[in-house]
């Protein structure tokens, strides 16, 4: 048996039954699914402003998944709040859907375009987001484009088919504008939008959470963790005014 | 259930109990392996010379794998012979070694590092070969160094203790002087390394049997593959496909 806990982390209990469902229908019989929110923080992560805040909290949800005896961490957010963080601290496997998809996406084509969320006048700033990232993981130069379906986080699951849409427009210019062969969502907010976009583009979509449930499960299978080497455990005994 | 193809592309089937055993511990419940040489093509892969011999075969043999109601197939080299072919014939997923382990590394560290197999003149040859395979996966900056056993590949199983000897200095170099802060081993036929073999280097340990059989797994079960825009299906001619059997 696995067990997974997946920390979403925002304050807002609204993705917990989406995120649950969703992995509970791509996960192996053999995994347990644990879905809880941060009980402080950010409602949604649309900026760096709110990833701060998102942060801290699921560093905390991370550290109590490890001494709950989880055997893997699941932080549910296309930007990984926090994960390299919790990497240091604790021993077992911390997945992010964002890097998780990203690396799967290299595995299915050369370029792939991040389809992401946001209010309309934070695009430019949630593209530079994801950007950002990939900069990060040092990814940025399989990335083909970054784009925005300009939808609010709070607002994706009541305009499903707005975003479904917008997703099927923007998507098409990914493929035909930008040279994307795969399509990675970059929030996982976005749920059950992926399959009208891969039937009409006939690219692989990667959907986030599912990317990072299959990682991590793979992960705890094959015994692996992230490298102590790089994320060695943080000093104990250190003030940090928790 | 996830039916997963293992093609080992080469001619002799020594290998083919060991993968299996490796493969059958770490799937998951419901997948079924098969795992497969060739029958034909060259007995290991050292050279481009071998690979022009595994690459037609292979590639046959992947279609097979579809035509049979595979679900999924795994080229079993670190050279990932006729993997693009494949994936352009294909429509169910197709991996070799290379891919997924250094996908896998790079989402445990910053740094890896590759410790092939192969007879010491052929060292430098194949280091070239790989680090053009790591920079057509994007990962050429995540690479901190590619190494070797110095040991033939039909060599390793015979020489159990001397590999474990090697993988380890060569993973405290790797880690001391190279900077990797994981490995990931660069040959299917590096075997039985025992999980005691990581403790000893202090990194993780990328074994490659594993990290394509999740990577199929999972692309299997989000009911995802290659994309078809980067391996369009190759049009209709005449290929001359019993060329494998008219070689010499």
């Amino acid at each position: 048996m696995k067990r997974i806990k997946v920390v979403v982390p925002v304050s807002s209990s609204m993705w917990n039954a989406p995120a649950q469902l969703l992995m509970d229908k791509y996960k192996e019989t053999d995994t347990e699914i644990t879905v809880v929110n941060v009980s402080k923080g950010p409602e949604s992560l649309e900026c760096t402003y709110d990833e701060v805040f998102g942060e801290y909290f699921t560093l905390l949800e991370a550290e109590k998944a490890e001494e709950e005896g989880f055997d893997g961490v699941i932080v549910y957010c296309g930007s990984d709040p926090g994960v390299r963080a919790a990497r240091e601290k604790l021993h077992i496997p911390v997945v992010g859907i964002g890097e998780a998809s990203y690396h799967l996406a290299c595995l299915l084509g050369e370029f792939f375009s991040v389809i992401t969320v946001g209010p309309p006048d934070l695009v430019a700033t949630q593209c530079r987001r994801v950007r950002d990232h990939l900069r990060v993981y040092a990814l940025e130069h399989k990335c083909a484009s970054v784009r925005s379906v300009a939808i609010p986080v709070a607002d994706l699951e009541s305009a499903k088919k707005e975003q479904e849409r917008r997703l099927l427009t923007v998507g098409r210019k990914a493929v035909e504008e930008d040279g994307a062969d795969v399509i990675v969502l970059g929030c996982g907010g976005m749920i059950g939008v992926a399959e009208q976009l891969t039937k009409e583009m006939g690219v692989p979509v990667v959907i986030p959470g599912v990317a990072g449930l299959k990682i991590c499960e793979a992960l705890i299978r094959s015994n692996l963790a992230q490298s102590k080497r790089c994320f060695g455990t943080p000093p104990v005994g250190k003030k940090r005014v928790k | 259930m996830a039916k997963v193809k293992v093609i080992v592309p080469v001619c002799t089937s020594i290998w083919n109990e060991a993968i299996e055993t490796l493969m059958e511990e770490q799937k998951e419940p419901e997948t079924r392996l098969n795992v497969e040489d060739l029958g034909c093509g060259p007995d290991s892969l050292e050279f481009a010379y071998d690979r022009a011999f595994s690459e037609l075969p292979t590639v046959q043999a992947a279609e097979k794998a579809e035509r049979e109601g595979y679900d999924g197939v795994i080229i079993y080299c670190f050279a990932e012979p006729g993997l693009e072919a494949a994936r352009e014939a294909l429509s169910i997923p197709v991996f070799g070694l290379c891919g997924p382990s250094i996908h896998v590394a790079s989402l445990l560290g910053t740094r890896f590092t590759v410790v092939l197999a192969g007879s010491e003149r052929m060292f430098d040859s194949k280091r070239r070969v790989v680090r053009s395979l790591v920079g057509r996966y994007g990962l050429a900056r995540q690479c901190a160094s590619i190494r070797s056993l110095r040991i033939p590949v039909l060599e390793l199983e015979n020489q159990g203790e001397e590999k474990l000897r090697k993988l380890l200095a060569e993973g405290r170099v790797a880690v001391d002087e190279d900077r990797a802060d994981v490995l990931v081993l660069g040959c299917g036929g590096i075997l039985r390394i025992g999980r005691d073999a990581a403790q000893a280097v202090g990194v993780p340990v990328v074994i490659p049997a594993i990290a394509a059989l999740k990577i199929c797994e999972a692309t299997i079960r989000m009911g995802i593959a290659h994309s078809k825009r980067r391996f369009p299906r190759p049009e209709d001619k005449r290929r001359i496909p019993q060329a494998c059997t008219t070689l010499p």
